[in-house]
């Protein structure tokens, strides 16, 4: 197709330039070619400035594709993700800078109570603060508690253990700057008390993270608390979370934050198709329904085993690694390999 | 929730009179729109969108973020001792204020009670012997075992006597919760308005928070049922935050049926299901143990045997899982190795 054929109408311009546009009879770019910013600013009544960014829209000679090497190259530059200090776990999202989670990607966690998400959110504001010299991103961290589950007590603990790790597996180490204090100073915490201020919260983020560059993650635990009930129209619900997923990534994609979220796991009722007696089965998912499982790029699974210790992990959804399946514990240090 | 009009928000007239146009009068209509949709309602520019949603979004959401360094500083948080070394020890120090809704389950007559009751009681001591200096408010849904309350304190009283110039039951306040309706009344409406006229509650107990629901005129649907949990739970924790206070809730247990055979199995889980279960920030578990405890403590009267009890810390964001065994005697409930 000829892409002077392109109707105006597609172009992002506000609708009263366009009406009048049209009324010149001014339908397709080609049209356009007859004008230069400033005779048409004259002839439709509006502002050079405005003219000119439409003629930037249509002018295809500066759209020029990246290569995919380019890309290749551009991304071997920078580290890419945070590890968790469980290595099966970084390892299933492997990629070539990428060994943990990623950053410029929504991570979601799902879960039942008690299996260590809120552990893994605390673990991760921590890690992210781990210097360069020792293989981290030396950022800062967002925690949004929407349950109240962040017990100071428990991220001095992890604090204390993960200094601790980096004095014993990078002896080379000599700064003091990554303490208990720097630690606990570079970690932002939000609570969130119901549904309209998590709307509103998410609103008004990009302004904390305009304000400090230095932030490479936001925990959100959990995403579905306030979401869960308190909604009499599934419709209306959906809709706040597509809009709040794609706030999300918007942040996650312009400032190359990871953004790990949290999402409780529900009960699903359904009708086994080779069972002749149609009998109901129950099936354990994640909530806030199927819509929103598109939001994020991995998806993690966490159950229990048998074993009251080791939990289950599983790779659900991954753009560039295949499902797979790990095991974790979550030791009074932190989230580790079992 | 905060409602607020839009007319007590600083807006341009004109742009206040489409929204209202629009059908938009408070801030919760605004923020349940997205941007495109308020802009097709509306026909605003969107730079006036943004600013008026930043403008909103900064109306509802006034907390400042903290720095973890900070709220450690503050050192907010206290513990209630639970009057024993060894229950201390296995909860981190004892039960941490602004901690959201701790659930205390168990079958029935293996000491939940008892050890709420015993709570109420700790709640009152000074600071440096464990307690918060509060009073404790008691709501039940059955009955109060005000004799038993009786006996405890008596108990109490002896130890720590010296420490009280009035009766400590007089600073345990008691509601009822008669029916379901009641129980959403009183915790949605009453409670706000009780903790501002007796600010010095530190301690807020329900007992139990699922008899209401597993009545005989239960006709709620589990939509319905798990719609005024999550919001029971929503304003508990709020309010377990804002005013740093401990809430408790009682929940009993149920057979668990196992799908496969449609066999009773001996497991009991918490009733209330995965709802419920996904509202509590920390689950301690008792259950009784098949042993009788016998010990050559002959200082202790013994009416009959006395049966071991386990105590378990299920699930908690500060502590791992840990259980240890427990009696309960006249005097209270203690730990033993």
């Amino acid at each position: 197709m000829d892409i002077f054929n392109r109707s105006i109408t597609t172009l992002n311009i506000n609708s009263d330039i366009k009406a009048k546009l049209l009324k010149l009879s001014i339908c397709n770019i080609n049209d356009l070619k007859y004008f230069t910013p400033t005779k048409l600013a004259e002839e439709i009544n509006i502002p050079v400035i405005l003219a000119e960014s439409i003629f930037e829209q249509i002018n295809y000679d500066n759209i020029k594709p990246i290569s995919g090497l380019e890309l290749y190259t551009n991304e071997l530059k920078k580290i890419n993700s945070i590890q968790t200090f469980c290595k099966a776990l970084d390892n299933m999202l492997e990629g070539v800078t990428v060994n943990g989670i990623p950053l410029g990607k929504i991570t979601e966690f799902c879960g039942p109570p008690g299996i260590g998400k809120t552990q893994l959110g605390i673990q991760l504001s921590v890690n992210v603060q781990i210097p360069k010299m020792c293989k981290g991103i030396e950022g800062k961290a967002i925690f949004i508690d929407t349950e109240g589950s962040f017990m100071i007590e428990r991220v001095i603990q992890i604090a204390n253990s993960t200094v601790d790790y980096i004095k014993e597996n990078y002896p080379n180490y000599k700064n003091d700057s990554f303490n208990l204090n720097s630690i606990l100073s570079n970690i932002q915490y939000f609570r969130v008390h119901d549904f309209q201020e998590q709307i509103a919260l998410i609103n008004i983020l990009e302004n904390y993270i305009i304000s400090d560059s230095m932030i490479k993650v936001i925990v959100i635990d959990s995403i579905a608390f306030h979401f869960r009930q308190t909604f009499s129209s599934m419709s209306l619900r959906t809709q706040i979370l597509n809009n709040i997923a794609q706030i999300l990534m918007k942040i996650a994609d312009k400032y190359n934050i990871a953004i790990v979220i949290m999402n409780q796991m529900t009960m699903k009722f359904q009708r086994m198709k080779e069972d002749p007696a149609n009998k109901e089965e129950s099936l354990l998912v994640p909530a806030l329904g199927e819509s929103w499982g598109h939001a994020s790029t991995n998806r993690f699974i966490l159950s229990t085993t048998d074993d009251q210790m080791i939990r289950k992990i599983f790779l659900q959804k991954s753009p560039n690694n295949k499902q797979g399946i790990a095991y974790y514990q979550i030791t009074n240090d932190g989230v580790r390999d079992v | 929730m905060k409602f607020i009009y839009l007319d007590n928000l600083p807006i341009n007239n004109k742009i206040l009179l489409i929204l209202k146009n629009a059908q938009y009068e408070t801030c919760t209509d605004i923020l349940l729109d997205s941007e495109n949709k308020i802009k097709a309602k509306t026909k605003l520019e969107t730079e006036d969108i943004q600013s008026l949603l930043v403008l909103i979004s900064k109306t509802i959401y006034t907390e400042n973020p903290k720095s973890a360094l900070e709220i450690r500083n503050e050192n907010q948080i206290e513990k209630l001792s639970l009057g024993d070394k060894i229950l201390n020890k296995v909860l981190g120090g004892g039960l941490p204020t602004k901690s959201g809704i701790i659930e205390i389950v168990g079958e029935s007559a293996v000491g939940k009670s008892q050890l709420a009751l015993q709570l109420c009681l700790m709640v009152q001591l000074p600071k440096h012997l464990g307690g918060l200096k509060g009073d404790a408010l008691y709501l039940t849904t059955e009955t109060f075992y005000s004799n038993r309350l009786e006996t405890l304190k008596y108990y109490f009283m002896l130890k720590y006597g010296k420490y009280f110039e009035y009766d400590p039951c007089q600073h345990i306040f008691v509601e009822t919760l008669i029916d379901l309706e009641m129980q959403q009344h009183y915790l949605y409406y009453y409670l706000p308005n009780i903790l501002e006229k007796l600010p010095n509650i530190r301690l807020i107990i329900i007992d139990s928070i699922a008899f209401n629901f597993r009545g005989e005129n239960n006709i709620l649907s589990f939509q319905e049922r798990a719609k005024i949990l999550t919001e029971i739970a929503v304003r508990l924790k709020e309010i377990s935050d804002k005013k740093n206070l401990i809430v408790i809730c009682i929940n009993q247990v149920s057979d668990y049926i196992n799908d496969n055979n449609n066999k009773l199995s001996n497991e009991k889980v918490p009733t209330l299901g995965l709802t419920w279960s996904n509202c509590i920030n920390m689950r301690i578990e008792l259950s009784r143990n098949s042993i009788n405890y016998t010990d050559n403590d002959e200082f202790v009267h013994k009416t009959q045997p006395e049966i071991e009890r386990i105590l378990k810390v299920i699930h908690s964001s500060y502590m791992p899982y840990s259980k240890c065994k427990f009696i309960i005697r006249d005097d209270g409930i203690k730990g033993i190795i």
